[in-house]
C-alpha cells in the first residue's frame, strides 16, 4: 500500500467519523428551533422543556463535531500538500469563509442556547437558537460548495501553472452546489430526526418525561416522513446532475457497461468490474433510460465507452449506491409506522409497544448509513481525480511525506476515534438517564 | 528576497491578530485546564473552575480554526511546510485538542472518573499551550526549507532550544492568564486561590519572557532596530509590572486586563521579529535525515518569505475584504455574548 492510499484511508476515516456529528446537528437544530418557536408563540411550557432537553444533546453532539472536525483542515496540510498549495486560492478561501461566517455564528450563539436561557429575554433566546440553526446550515452550505467545486470546478483560471480565483460567485455556486446542498442537507435532517426519534423512544420506554417525549416523537416522525418522501425526488435530481457533469461516475453508479438504447435500471446485483458485468442483476428493462429522459428507448452511454483509466472504483460505488437507495424505503416505512402508532384513534399507547420502540431505536442507524454510503459514493466516484479534470489524486500528496509518518497519524487517529465513539455512546446514554422519571417528578417539572 | 506586497503584509498582520486573539481567549481556558486538578482539594471549587471556562471554550477554540483556514487560503506554502513538515507533532496536538474538547462534557457525564478527566484536561491544556508556543517559536528560530518553499527538515526539527523556551513561556503565560480570569469571574476562597496562583506564576513568566526577548535579539539582531519590537518589549515590561501590582489591589478585573495587555505586547514583539518572513531561515547545519538531500539547502535554506508563501493577489484581496467585514461582525456578537455572561459566574449556572 502506498503513501497516497494510506493518506486516503486516513482522510476517509476522519471525514466519515466526523460526519456522524454534523448530520445530527443539522436536524437537531431544526427541531429545537421548531420547539422554541412553538414555545414563544404558544407559551406552552412543554415546548420549553423539549427545547432545553434537546439542547443538552446538541451541546454534546456539537462538542464531538468540533473535536473531530478540527482534524480536517489540518489533514489537508499534513498529507495533501500539493493539493493544498494548488487549490488554496479557491478551495482554501471557501474553508476560511466557512470558519469566519458560519462556524463562529454557531459556536458563539451555542453558549447562549446552552447556558444563557435565564440571562436573555424569550425572544433573544429564540434568536440565538435561530443563529445556531443558521450557522450550522451556512457551514453545511460552504463545505458542500467547496466539495462541489472539487466535483465540478468553476470560477477559476490557470495563470502560469497556478490556480487563480477568477469569479467567487461562480466558484461558490458551481454547477453541482445547489442540488448537492439540498440532497445532503435533507439527508442530514433525516438523520437528526431519527436521532430524536431514538432518544424519545428511549424516554417513552423508560417512562422519563413521557408526555413530552411523545410530543417530540410525533413531531420527529412527521418530519421524517415529509422529508423521507421528498428525498427520492431530490436524489433523482442529484443523479441527473451527475449524469450531466460526471457521466463516468453515473455509469458506475448504475452499473451500465455497454452503451445501449433502452438501458435497464438495475435494482440489485454483484458488480464485477474486472469482467465488465453485474452478476445476478435484478433489473427493470428500459428503466434507466426512462428515468433519465422520460423515453424508455433513449441512449445511455456505458463504461466501456470511457477509457478504463478514467473509471472510478466501479465495484465500490455501485455497491454503496445500491445499498443507499433501498435505505430510503426503510426510512419511509419506519416514519409511516411511527406516525400510525401515534394516531389519536390508536387505542394502545406507545409505551405498551416496547418491541416497536426498540425497532425505532435500531432503525436510527439507517439514515446514518445512507449518509455515509452516499458520501463514499460521491467521493470515490470522483476518482481518479481530486479536483475533476484539474488534479489527479496520485499527484495531490505531500512531496516528502514518508509512509511511516502517515501510518503513524492514521493509527493514532483511528485509535482516538474508537475511544471517542465509546465516549459518545456513554455520554448520550448518560444524558438520557439523567432525564427524570415521570412519576417521581410529579408532573414534569422543568429542571435545568 | 522579494519584498512583500501590501496585501501580503495585511494578511501577515491579520493572521498574527487572529492567532493572538486565539491565545488571549483560549489561553485562559488552557490556563484553567492546567490548574484544574491541582487547584483545590474541594471538588466544589474545581467544579467552579469548569463552570467558569465551559461556556466559552467553543467560541474561543474557533479562532484556531479561523487562523488555520486563513493560513491555508492566504499562505498555502507556509501551511503545508508547517503542518505537513511537522505532521506527527501536529497530529499529537490535534489529539490533545480533541480530548480537551470532550473532557468538560466528560467531567459531568462520567462522575466516577472525574480525577482522570481533570488530569486529561490538565495534560491536554499544558501540551496545547506549549505546542502553540513551540510552533510560534519555530517560525522565528527558522526551519530548514528548500529553495522551492518545501520543508526539508524532520519533525524533530521543531524541538530546538529557542522554540522549547517559547513553548514554556506560552504555557506559563496561559497559566497566569487563566488564574487572572478565574479571579475576575469568582469570589471568596476560589478568588483567593486564583490570586495566589497568579502571584506564584508571575516570576516564571517574567524570567521566561526576559530570556525570550534576549534570545530573539541574538538570533534576529535587526529586531533591535525595529520600533514595534522595542515597543512590544517596553509594553510587556510596563504591563507586567502593572499586573503584579494589581494582584494586591482590591479590583478583580484589572489583573486579567493587564495580563492580556502584556501578552499583546509580547506577541507584537515576536511578530515584528518574524516579519517579512513566515518561517525565518534556519541557522546553519545540513538538512536533517529523510529530507530530499539532493535539492535540500546547504545550510538551513532560505526560510519562507511572505512573498514566496502567498496565494495569488486576487485571492488575498477578495479574502481581505471578506474577512474584514466578517470578523467585524464576529467581534460584535462575541462581545455581545461575553456581556451576556458578564460578572461573577454563579454556581450551578451551567446546564449539564
Amino acid at each position: 500500500m502506498d503513501t497516497i492510499m494510506l493518506a486516503r484511508i486516513q482522510f476517509g476515516i476522519s471525514l466519515g467519523f466526523h460526519y456522524i456529528f454534523p448530520q445530527t446537528t443539522l436536524g437537531l437544530a431544526l427541531i429545537i428551533l421548531i420547539a422554541e418557536w412553538r414555545y414563544v408563540a404558544t407559551g406552552e411550557e412543554a415546548w420549553k422543556r423539549i427545547s432545553t432537553l434537546l439542547s443538552r444533546f446538541l451541546g454534546l453532539v456539537f462538542a464531538f463535531g468540533v473535536a473531530t472536525g478540527l482534524v480536517l483542515p489540518f489533514s489537508f496540510g499534513m498529507n495533501w500538500g500539493k493539493f493544498s498549495v494548488f487549490s488554496a486560492p479557491v478551495f482554501g478561501t471557501q474553508l476560511a469563509i466557512e470558519a469566519m461566517v458560519a462556524f463562529t455564528l454557531e459556536a458563539v450563539f451555542l453558549s447562549i442556547v446552552m447556558f444563557g436561557r435565564e440571562r436573555v429575554s424569550k425572544r433573544a433566546y429564540l434568536a440565538s437558537v435561530f443563529f445556531v440553526f443558521l450557522g450550522s446550515h451556512l457551514s453545511a452550505f460552504f463545505i458542500i460548495s467547496a466539495n462541489s467545486w472539487l466535483q465540478t470546478p468553476a470560477g477559476y483560471a490557470i495563470e502560469a501553472g497556478r490556480l487563480v480565483l477568477a469569479d467567487w460567485v461562480a466558484a461558490t455556486f458551481n454547477p453541482s452546489t445547489g442540488i448537492r446542498f439540498l440532497h445532503a442537507v435533507t439527508a442530514a435532517w433525516i438523520s437528526g430526526f431519527f436521532f430524536v426519534l431514538a432518544i424519545s423512544s428511549c424516554l417513552i420506554a423508560q417512562n422519563r418525561r413521557r408526555a413530552d417525549a411523545k410530543r417530540l416523537f410525533s413531531l420527529a416522525a412527521a418530519l421524517s416522513l415529509a422529508f423521507g418522501l421528498l428525498q427520492p425526488l431530490l436524489g433523482h435530481q442529484q443523479i441527473m446532475e451527475v449524469l450531466r457533469h460526471q457521466p463516468v461516475k453515473d455509469a458506475a453508479y448504475e452499473g451500465i457497461f455497454e452503451s445501449v438504447n433502452g438501458a435497464p435500471l438495475i435494482g440489485f446485483g454483484l458488480p464485477d468490474a474486472a469482467n465488465r458485468q453485474i452478476r445476478f442483476a435484478l433489473s427493470i428493462p428500459k428503466g434507466l433510460s426512462f428515468l433519465e429522459s422520460g423515453n424508455p428507448d433513449s441512449f445511455v452511454k456505458g463504461l466501456n465507452d470511457f477509457p478504463v483509466e478514467t473509471w472510478p472504483p466501479v465495484n465500490v460505488i455501485f455497491t454503496t449506491f445500491h445499498i443507499m437507495v433501498p435505505l430510503a424505503g426503510v426510512i419511509i416505512a419506519v416514519a409511516l409506522s411511527a406516525l400510525y402508532f401515534t394516531r389519536k384513534k390508536e387505542r394502545k399507547p406507545l409505551e405498551e409497544r416496547p418491541i416497536f420502540l426498540r425497532l425505532v431505536m435500531l432503525s436510527a442507524a439507517a439514515p446514518y448509513l445512507a449518509n455515509e454510503l452516499g458520501w463514499i459514493g460521491a467521493e470515490m466516484g470522483r476518482q481518479p481525480w481530486t479536483i475533476s479534470g484539474l488534479l489527479m489524486t496520485k499527484d495531490a500528496g505531500t512531496a516528502a511525506q514518508g509512509k511511516g509518518t502517515v501510518a503513524f497519524s492514521l493509527s493514532l487517529f483511528a485509535l482516538v476515534y474508537a475511544v471517542l465513539a465509546v465516549l459518545f455512546w456513554k455520554f448520550t446514554t448518560a444524558a438520557v438517564k439523567s432525564v427524570p422519571q415521570t412519576a417521581s417528578e410529579g408532573g414534569d417539572h422543568a429542571s435545568a | 528576497m522579494q519584498a512583500p506586497s501590501i496585501l501580503q503584509t495585511f494578511w501577515f498582520c491579520a493572521l498574527a491578530s487572529v492567532f493572538l486573539v486565539f491565545f488571549l481567549l483560549d489561553g485562559f481556558d488552557m490556563g484553567i485546564g492546567m490548574a484544574l486538578p491541582f487547584f483545590s482539594k474541594e471538588e466544589s471549587e474545581r467544579k467552579k473552575l469548569i463552570d467558569i471556562a465551559w461556556p466559552f471554550w467553543d467560541g474561543n477554540e474557533l479562532w484556531a480554526i479561523i487562523g488555520g483556514s486563513c493560513l491555508f487560503a492566504a499562505f498555502p506554502y507556509a501551511f503545508v511546510a508547517l503542518i505537513g513538515g511537522l505532521a506527527p507533532v501536529v497530529a499529537l496536538l490535534l489529539v490533545f485538542l480533541m480530548f480537551r474538547t470532550v473532557s468538560f462534557e466528560a467531567w459531568y457525564k462520567d462522575p466516577s472518573r472525574r480525577r482522570f478527566w481533570e488530569y486529561a484536561q490538565a495534560a491536554g491544556s499544558f501540551l496545547l499551550a506549549f505546542g502553540f508556543g513551540l510552533l510560534s517559536g519555530n517560525l522565528i528560530a527558522g526551519l530548514p526549507m528548500t529553495e522551492t518553499g518545501a520543508f526539508a527538515g524532520s519533525p524533530l526539527s521543531a524541538f530546538q532550544p529557542y522554540a522549547i523556551l517559547t513553548g514554556l513561556l506560552a504555557a506559563a503565560a496561559a497559566l497566569m492568564h487563566g488564574a487572572a480570569y478565574v479571579r475576575k469571574k469568582s469570589a471568596g476562597a476560589v478568588r483567593d486561590k486564583a490570586t495566589r496562583l497568579a502571584r506564584g506564576t508571575f516570576p516564571a513568566v517574567a524570567v521566561l519572557s526576559a530570556a525570550a526577548f534576549a534570545w530573539t535579539a541574538v538570533i534576529v539582531p535587526e529586531a533591535m532596530t525595529r520600533f514595534p519590537f522595542l515597543l512590544g518589549v517596553a509594553g510587556a515590561v510596563a504591563f507586567g509590572v502593572s499586573f503584579r501590582v494589581s494582584l494586591g489591589r482590591p479590583g478583580d478585573r484589572a489583573p486579567f486586563r493587564w495580563s492580556a495587555a502584556a501578552m499583546v505586547c509580547v506577541w507584537i514583539a515576536g511578530a515584528s521579529a518574524l516579519f517579512p518572513y513566515l518561517i525565518r531561515p534556519a541557522a546553519g547545519g545540513p538538512p536533517a535525515a529523510g529530507g530530499p538531500a539532493a535539492v535540500g539547502p546547504a545550510a538551513g535554506g532560505p526560510g519562507l518569505s511572505l512573498a514566496a508563501a502567498s496565494s495569488p493577489a486576487s485571492t488575498l484581496s477578495f479574502l481581505a475584504v471578506f474577512a474584514t467585514a466578517a470578523l467585524a461582525v464576529v467581534a460584535f456578537y462575541t462581545v455581545f455574548v461575553y456581556r451576556t455572561f458578564k460578572g461573577k459566574t454563579a454556581s450551578d449556572e451551567a446546564a449539564h
